[in-house]
């Protein structure tokens, strides 16, 4: 009683089953060749932050670089511990940081072959436009930390372990207070530099930056204005470069990240990163050591 | 009087309100009124619903709601016109979205749909081991997904030698292992609630397995289309999962999630609602494809 209208559709679907199949197989090739699986990656690959892509300098800087030497730069902009761990596991080329504190780890642990001093620029402290702790009159950063504390105004912290977190957590240590003592004012965003900068635009709040980032996005921040700023060694941002050991991860491109590395800190990458502005400011003084 | 089922696409009524809104849309920027992102993105939303059920199911285009969602499609248009035009990396990223969640849809149908068929058959032992790991799948989130694939993927990991991190391949794999557990599920249970059902009859009239087999995939087939729009619903929303395993590297693995998911980090809002309102588009486009797909497969 079962009837070839049955075996007619079980044939079509057989077509569709046949087209899915041959659809797949083009796709993952295609994609296998997208990713270069067997070739290795055609281009550098750098761990950096979330704060050296929001200042803008990357889209600047990495194709000068390309121009020079026909060798393609490209980047996973993570948080900081993520950015040092990817060297650790040799899933990119070289990283581009913030810590000193976690890169001096990072070296000592022979995780990197050389590290480069390129460029630093400052950390503020930017906070609500009436100033309710009165910081434009400190005379330090750490000075300004204490009139928060003294007035328990509203304070974000990235929390996150990077280089910011680290440096805010040494300039409460200089003014002599305990982080973990303090009220509900002091909040943790657990998150990167842009998103720790919305949340304390919405909420009126105090926060650390660097300045690179606040340029970038000052103009969204209408409610924070930048507080304090001053040329003290202690708010000096460090920029490193670090290739990934070779001997740890024989795949990486140490070469071509030797060659990144050496260009960034000579006359014509200094000159570039003095070059470099956002809304006006120049965001980031060259002090360039070569390492490598 | 409007007749049902009279061909939509020629009604002048709803026509008229589109034109009027692309002025409009048009108009107000260049006289300088700036309207609220807020605004712009329920408009375009909104528009996209109409345009949505229009093509699929066709719609009577005289009522006021009609016209006014067609209104607000072309209230719209000129902006979404103007963003595709600005934004340098558009056609790469829309490129790539599609890519990813078409490969990984159907990569996760190939392996579920037969999976599926097999289970509600019973032709499998083991059942319940199978529907309990099934379940527990289910309930694996994303995010989840995407790390232990970064993990599995890194060179530092198991399959660190494939180099698959960071690559368009890597973040097909994490969807794939986010919606083969969806595809299969919804195929198993209306496999076998089909099976139930057309059994009894089925050995009454004498079929046997192969037939019956393929009568239960003939009435199950607008199901199994459902299992695949729900996977495809899936794949195509996706963001923790490859933002983890593709890091959203500029001109590499960069998706139309994971790049709002960096406009909100650098408030740029304006950017990240044309990206959703794109999302949208695709979604839309296929959603619409299979459901004419599954109206062919209902008896």
């Amino acid at each position: 009683m079962a009837r070839p209208v049955r075996a007619m559709h079980f044939a079509a679907s057989r077509r569709y089953v046949a087209v899915l199949l041959a659809a797949v197989v083009v796709l993952v090739v295609v994609g296998a060749y997208l990713s270069g699986v067997g070739r290795g990656r055609g281009y550098l690959l750098m761990a950096t932050t979330t704060s050296t892509r929001d200042t803008g300098l990357l889209p600047y800087l990495l194709p000068k670089f390309t121009g020079d030497t026909g060798i393609e730069v490209r980047y996973v902009a993570v948080g900081t511990g993520q950015a040092l761990d990817a060297g650790r596991r040799g899933d990119v080329d070289f990283v581009m940081v913030h810590a000193p504190g976690l890169e001096d780890q990072f070296m000592a642990d022979g995780q990197g072959r050389c590290r480069n001093l390129i460029m630093y620029n400052r950390f503020v402290i930017v906070g609500p436009a009436g100033d309710p702790a009165g910081i434009t009159r400190s005379i330090s950063g750490a000075d300004g930390f204490l009139r928060i504390y003294q007035n328990a105004s509203l304070f974000e912290s990235r929390a996150d372990n990077s280089g910011t977190h680290n440096k805010e957590l040494g300039l409460w240590a200089a003014a002599g207070l305990d982080p973990a003592s303090f009220g509900p004012w002091y909040e943790k965003t657990n998150q990167g530099m842009g998103n720790t900068l919305t949340i304390a635009n919405e909420k009126a709040a105090y926060t650390l930056s660097d300045d690179g980032t606040w340029y970038a996005r000052e103009s969204t921040l209408p409610y924070l204005r930048l507080l304090f700023s001053r040329d003290e060694d202690v708010l000096r941002n460090q920029y490193s470069v670090i290739p990934v050991e070779p001997n740890l991860h024989p795949g990486v491109l140490f070469n071509e990240a030797v060659a990144f590395a050496q260009w960034l800190v000579s006359p014509r990458g200094q000159g570039l990163i003095g070059d470099f502005t956002v809304g006006g400011h120049m965001i980031f003084t060259p002090n360039g050591v070569q390492a490598c | 009087m409007p007749k049902d089922g009279q061909e939509p696409m020629g009604d002048p009524t709803a026509l008229l309100f589109l034109a009027l809104g692309v002025v409009v849309g048009g108009i107000l920027p260049v006289i300088g009124l700036v309207i609220d992102l807020v605004v712009i993105g329920i408009l375009a939303s909104a528009g996209i619903v109409f345009l949505l059920v229009w093509v699929v199911r066709g719609m009577r285009t005289r009522g006021l709601l009609v016209c006014a969602l067609a209104f607000s499609i072309g209230f719209v248009l000129p902006l979404a016109v103007w963003f595709v035009l600005t934004t340098r990396d558009i056609l790469q990223i829309t490129f790539l979205s599609l890519y990813v969640t078409g490969t990984s849809t159907l990569v996760s149908t190939a392996i579920a749909v037969p999976l599926g068929i097999a289970l509600g058959l019973h032709e499998v032992g083991g059942q319940r081991l199978v529907r309990n790991i099934l379940f527990t799948l289910y309930g694996l989130p994303p995010v989840l997904a995407g790390l232990l694939v970064f993990l599995l993927l890194s060179r530092g990991g198991p399959l660190g030698f494939l180099g698959l991190l960071f690559t368009p391949l890597g973040m097909v794999i994490a969807q794939v292992v986010v919606v083969t557990p969806i595809i299969l599920g919804i195929t198993t249970s209306v496999v076998s609630t089909v099976e139930r059902r057309v059994k009894e009859t089925a050995h009454v009239l004498g079929a046997d397995r192969r037939q019956l087999a393929a009568t239960v995939m003939h009435e199950a087939a607008a199901g199994v289309l459902t299992a695949v729009m729900v996977g495809f619903g899936r794949a195509i929303s996706e963001v923790g999962a490859v933002f983890i395993v593709g890091g959203h590297i500029q001109g590499q693995t960069q998706v139309l999630t994971t790049t709002i998911i960096t406009d909100v980090q650098q408030a740029a809002y304006a950017h990240a609602v044309g990206l959703g309102a794109i999302l949208l588009v695709l979604g839309g486009i296929v959603y619409a494809l299979l459901f004419r797909l599954q109206e062919r497969t209902l008896p």
